[in-house]
């Protein structure tokens, strides 16, 4: 049974609470027009998805403490600066429904704001010498940073083979999510077995969270028309790179001409669908779910055991 | 008047160790991703003046031997610094740097900012991984001043109502604060001694102002080489000259000049118009004799030190940076 993300995240209720009131204050400054566009950004935040691997893989080992929080906000602000850094470069109009910060402060505003967020978490650990806790963030930039490049590189070609595929989102969306389980982890437990036991788990269910979101796009277990989602990211999905490597030449080029163009979407999504590309995509997903599921089995149980389990299976279950 | 050396000839003493660097900061950014690994080596063939490496160098000579702790400050400052001004190019929308394309003249915004987070969290990985803790304490104040800097005066340009003592807190926060934070780091690798870490910061800061109003009179063409006037100008960015000249002025002469600044800072005969006004007004004398004095007072710092080849590079350093041509 699929849990609610209100009982997953009853563990950590207070925590978070706290956190929300917390991370308000991170963000503050003195100068006014900063804190009108962090306001904006408080407003529209999501659902703290990351907040929550870090707390509950903290409570997994011990008691969440300072540092705990002190890695909560380092992931969150990091977070919150690649968002508006991307909104910047891809002149994106809206995110999560309200005006994205360019449209209302212009490029210009958008860079140093997303600077400052970045600028901002890695003072928080600075200040109070959560040397280690930056290391894993820090090490986390870089991988997005790299992955955003390969995937531009690649995407130019139309033409990736699995293996760099995944190497792409393990660094550009699993990255963050590793990185947050393994600070959690860091604030409460010295053990390096831990840490990267948990960051091993954050890998596996950031690429897990991958794929679901790309079986979205392909109109599996989702309300999406995948006729109304852009051809050109499905080009970059596990499902179109294996189909890719399977059909004839001829249909290949014929596909990526489709993509280029960004016409007849109902060709390429029928020859996806043919290849068996969406069941073989499900099949790696619910690969990755075990693994991540694997690897909190070897860890005794206790409440946040059974939440990030929760987790696990609410990411691949998700119907949005 | 002191004379002015060449840059070469100030690097003298530290030629060795500039090479050095430069060997550590190229194999501190070396990657596998070849997009990548291209515009890294695109950036470093535009390596410029070196200046902040220089400081850290020299300021760690005055108190000691080069070690590995001044070369991981140098390289994380001169990262540090070169992924800002990859972003600055972006935010100002400026398609040349250093005389040639700039990042996102040749590879667009999208690339130019993932480059610029990638070096700023590769800069924090180099002190972390090697334990510079102290390092990084000494920077993230700075850090911090810079931003903040950036936002305030991007506040305050949006009004062009500034006065003389916000302009001095900005450029204190965005030019001056990494200079006396390379100053101070460099220093700090060769001495544990507080006060002296204090003293070569706070030489750092009156260098990094005067270094900030040089860059202002460009502007105005005081010496007719180096850059194209009225660049700040059309920036909309608010220079000491024209702030000297705008408080000085008459109110309706003020209102004349702030509404071309704002509304016709396109037009080179309007861009030619405030240029006049300031020279008239005396704004440049004025800043000149500011600069002077902030110069003195680096002088003053500096000349607490005992004689040696690191001191007289620093102060050749220190009038190169007053009396610059570009």
């Amino acid at each position: 049974m699929v849990q609610s993300l209100k009982t997953i995240k009853r563990p950590i209720e207070i925590e978070l609470k706290s956190f929300e009131k917390r991370f308000r204050d991170d963000m503050r400054s003195n100068v006014p027009l900063l804190d009108k566009i962090t306001y904006y950004i408080v407003q529209r935040k999501g659902k703290q998805v990351r907040p929550m691997f870090v707390f509950l893989s903290a409570q997994l080992f011990g008691k969440i403490n300072d540092a705990t929080h002190h890695g909560a906000s380092l992931v969150e602000l990091l977070h919150t600066a690649t968002l508006v850094h991307d909104d910047v470069v891809d002149d994106s109009y809206e995110r999560r429904g309200l005006f994205s910060l360019n449209a209302i402060w212009k490029n210009k505003i958008a860079v140093i704001v997303g600077d400052y967020l970045l600028q901002k978490g890695f003072l928080i650990a600075l200040q109070n010498k959560r040397f280690q806790l930056l290391e894993i963030v820090a090490e986390a930039v870089k991988q997005m940073s790299e992955g955003e490049l390969l995937k531009i590189e690649r995407s130019r070609q139309y033409d990736i083979d699995e293996k760099k595929y995944f190497e792409i989102i393990r660094k550009k969306t699993a990255s963050l999510i590793a990185a947050a389980c393994a600070v959690g982890t860091a604030s409460t437990s010295e053990d390096e077995k831990d840490i990267e036991k948990m960051n091993a788990f954050g890998e596996k269910i950031g690429i897990a969270f991958q794929l679901r979101d790309e079986l979205f796009d392909f109109g599996i277990n989702s309300p999406r028309n995948p006729l109304g989602i852009d051809l050109k990211e499905k080009a970059m999905s596990l499902p179109f790179i294996y189909t890719l490597n399977r059909v004839s030449l001829a249909e290949k080029r014929k596909m990526i001409n489709h993509v280029r163009q960004g016409k007849k979407a109902n060709e390429v999504i029928a020859l996806v669908q043919a290849n068996g590309a969406l069941e073989y995509a499900q099949k790696i997903m619910i690969q990755y779910q075990k693994e991540a599921l694997a690897i909190l089995k070897t860890i005794p149980d206790s409440k946040a055991k059974e939440s990030l389990e929760d987790l696990v299976n609410f990411v691949i279950q998700r119907k949005k | 008047m002191t004379m002015t050396k060449s840059l070469n000839t100030i690097k003298h003493p530290i030629a060795d160790e500039l090479k050095i660097f430069e060997k550590r900061f190229e194999a501190a950014l070396e990657s596998e991703v070849s997009l990548l690994q291209k515009i890294n080596t695109y950036i470093f063939q535009q390596k410029g003046k070196q200046m902040r490496p220089m400081f850290v160098l020299l300021s760690a000579q005055l108190c000691g031997e080069v070690n590995e702790g001044t070369y991981h400050t140098a390289t994380f400052v001169e990262m540090l610094h070169t992924a800002t001004l990859i972003h600055d190019d972006v935010v100002d929308d400026a398609n040349e740097r250093r005389g040639v394309a700039s990042v996102n003249a040749l590879w667009k915004n999208k690339i130019a900012v993932t480059i610029g987070d990638l070096w700023i969290a590769q800069s924090l990985l180099i002190c972390l991984k090697n334990k510079r803790f102290q390092l990084l304490e000494i920077f993230s104040h700075a850090v911090k001043e810079i931003i903040e800097g950036e936002l305030l005066q991007s506040e305050k340009t949006r009004k062009l109502n500034i006065k003389e003592d916000i302009y001095f807190e900005i450029i204190r926060q965005k030019t001056a604060s990494l200079i006396a934070a390379s100053c101070a780091a460099g220093v700090a690798s060769t001495t544990g001694d507080e006060t002296i870490i204090e003293k070569v910061k706070l030489f750092g800061e009156k260098i990094g102002i005067a270094f900030q109003i040089r860059d202002d009179l460009f502007d105005f063409g005081t010496d007719d080489v180096g850059k194209p006037l009225g660049i700040d100008i059309k920036e909309k960015k608010m220079t000491l000259p024209l702030i000297y000249a705008l408080n000085n002025a008459s109110r309706s002469e003020r209102k004349r000049i702030i509404n071309i600044v704002k509304r016709h800072n396109d037009k080179p005969e309007k861009v030619n118009e405030v240029i006049e006004f300031v020279r008239a007004s005396g704004g440049l004398e004025y800043a000149e004799k500011a600069m002077l004095e902030y110069r003195a007072d680096a002088f003053e710092i500096l000349h607490t030190f005992p004689s040696s080849p690191a001191r007289e590079s620093l102060e050749d350093l220190v009038t190169f940076v007053t009396e610059r041509k570009k």
